[in-house]
């Protein structure tokens, strides 16, 4: 979860940011057991600067346990998301769900 | 994972929340004020358990002419639900026509499968139709198939109804609505058959209007149904406030007479609608000619137009379109 958030800090052009979806898409599984550190880790996180890295946390932590720090990161990513950045990931992630 | 939160807002009783933030999401999420994405069903889901419905409006009015679900992840269901909670939330705000064509729209998407959204929007379609029309106008003919073959098998109560209101059988609506209570207390649609059977005596009345110009109110309560004369005259009263007819009505004599209206449209206000409805469709025609050069443009119709299978289609994209153009050389 540490290695998954320091790339998504450290992700800030496009190309990166591709890069990032590509590694944090490979490694879902690690992130949905590692996710009970979430409420955590998302404090960290921009959401109007890492709205990528978020939506696939928040995806990991849909899939272990629904709870307060998941509520809230929702709201989070609601209250400031980059278009951009989110419609890179969302397609892929109703994919993965159906 | 919107949907996730919106399905816990429902749960918890935290919709009222849930519509701050998922409105706030909505603006921000959506590539432009036209497209369609999976947040808006959850948005008027929200505002249809707060019966907060004014509050779904500004999203309600701008109209959908776009669909990216490569950029917002929208599926068929997504957009079945948009339609069907927007007729909801039309119906609840007594916007009948509107109500009216969210549910045809509904019935309109394509599908190979009858689904349980579509089956649900059929039946408020019937009745916002009976409500607006004053009879049913039979399912949309650019519906897909299965609707045409299918409806008939899930929704028989409702057009038995439908078919009762279209002959202004006043009786059998009401024998109908008693037999089928249980169906129609569980499909949540019992409100909305009770207004039908009023507005039926009203479209009787208003069907009077046009052969005859003056009455008593006994006969009118005989043709309409109505218990008592003073009941008629109070339904007259409230149709005549509301504008849906003309008329006078004579204490001493216990008549109506109806007058005609004659409107000549030379007002202002018939200028300025006048105005509006034009530049609408001038627009309207603009986005039409843009999204027909847009598809012209697009691979899969250049394809399809020089009778490529889809499937060659698909392979030369990955080695590149230029090679499948050759073939035509």
């Amino acid at each position: 979860m540490d290695q998954a958030v320091g790339l998504i800090l450290d992700s800030k052009t496009d190309s990166e940011i591709e890069s990032l979806k590509k590694v944090l898409e490979q490694n879902l599984e690690k992130l949905v057991k590692t996710s009970n550190h979430f409420s955590n880790v998302v404090k960290a996180l921009d959401p109007k600067k890492h709205s990528l890295g978020l939506v696939y946390l928040l995806f990991a932590k849909m899939h272990d346990k629904v709870d307060q720090s998941f509520i809230q990161g929702v709201e989070l990513l609601l209250t400031a998301l980059d278009q951009s950045q989110v419609s890179k990931c969302c397609y892929r992630c109703k994919l993965i769900l159906f | 994972m919107v949907h996730t939160y919106t399905e816990i807002c429902l749960k918890n009783d935290m919709s009222l929340r849930g519509i701050k933030f998922i409105s706030e999401g909505l603006k921000r999420f959506r590539p432009n004020n036209e497209c369609l994405t999976g947040i808006h069903a959850d948005f008027l889901a929200c505002c249809l358990k707060t019966i907060n419905l004014k509050a779904a409006l500004p999203v309600l009015e701008q109209s959908i002419f776009d669909v990216q679900p490569e950029k917002t992840g929208t599926t068929p269901k997504d957009m079945l639900l948009y339609y069907y909670y927007g007729g909801m939330i039309y119906l609840g705000l007594k916007k009948y026509e509107k109500a009216y064509s969210f549910f045809e729209t509904s019935l309109l998407v394509p599908s190979f499968a009858l689904n349980a959204i579509m089956v649900e929007s059929f039946k408020k379609y019937v009745l916002t139709s009976l409500l607006l029309n004053g009879k049913y106008t039979g399912i949309p003919k650019s519906a897909s198939q299965i609707v045409h073959r299918h409806m008939k098998l899930y929704c028989q109560a409702y057009l038995e109804f439908a078919t009762a209101f279209d002959k202004r059988d006043l009786d059998k609506c009401v024998s109908n609505s008693l037999h089928y209570t249980d169906i129609y207390k569980k499909d949540k649609n019992l409100g909305l058959i009770k207004q039908c059977i009023t507005a039926l005596s009203r479209n009787t009345i208003q069907k009077l209007t046009e052969t005859y110009l003056t009455l008593s109110l006994n006969d009118i309560a005989k043709t309409a149904k109505i218990s008592s004369s003073e009941d008629a005259e109070k339904v007259l009263l409230s149709m005549i406030e509301k504008g849906e007819i003309k008329g006078v009505i004579s204490q001493k004599d216990k008549k109506v007479s109806f007058n005609e209206e004659i409107r000549e449209f030379n007002s202002q206000e018939t200028n300025s609608i006048l105005d509006q409805k034009i530049n609408q469709s001038i627009e309207l025609c603009y986005k039409l000619k843009r999204m027909d050069q847009d598809i012209g443009k697009s691979v899969t119709y250049i394809a399809r137009l020089n009778g490529v299978r889809d499937d060659m289609l698909e392979m030369q994209q990955r080695k590149g379109f230029g090679k499948l153009l050759d073939m035509f050389r």
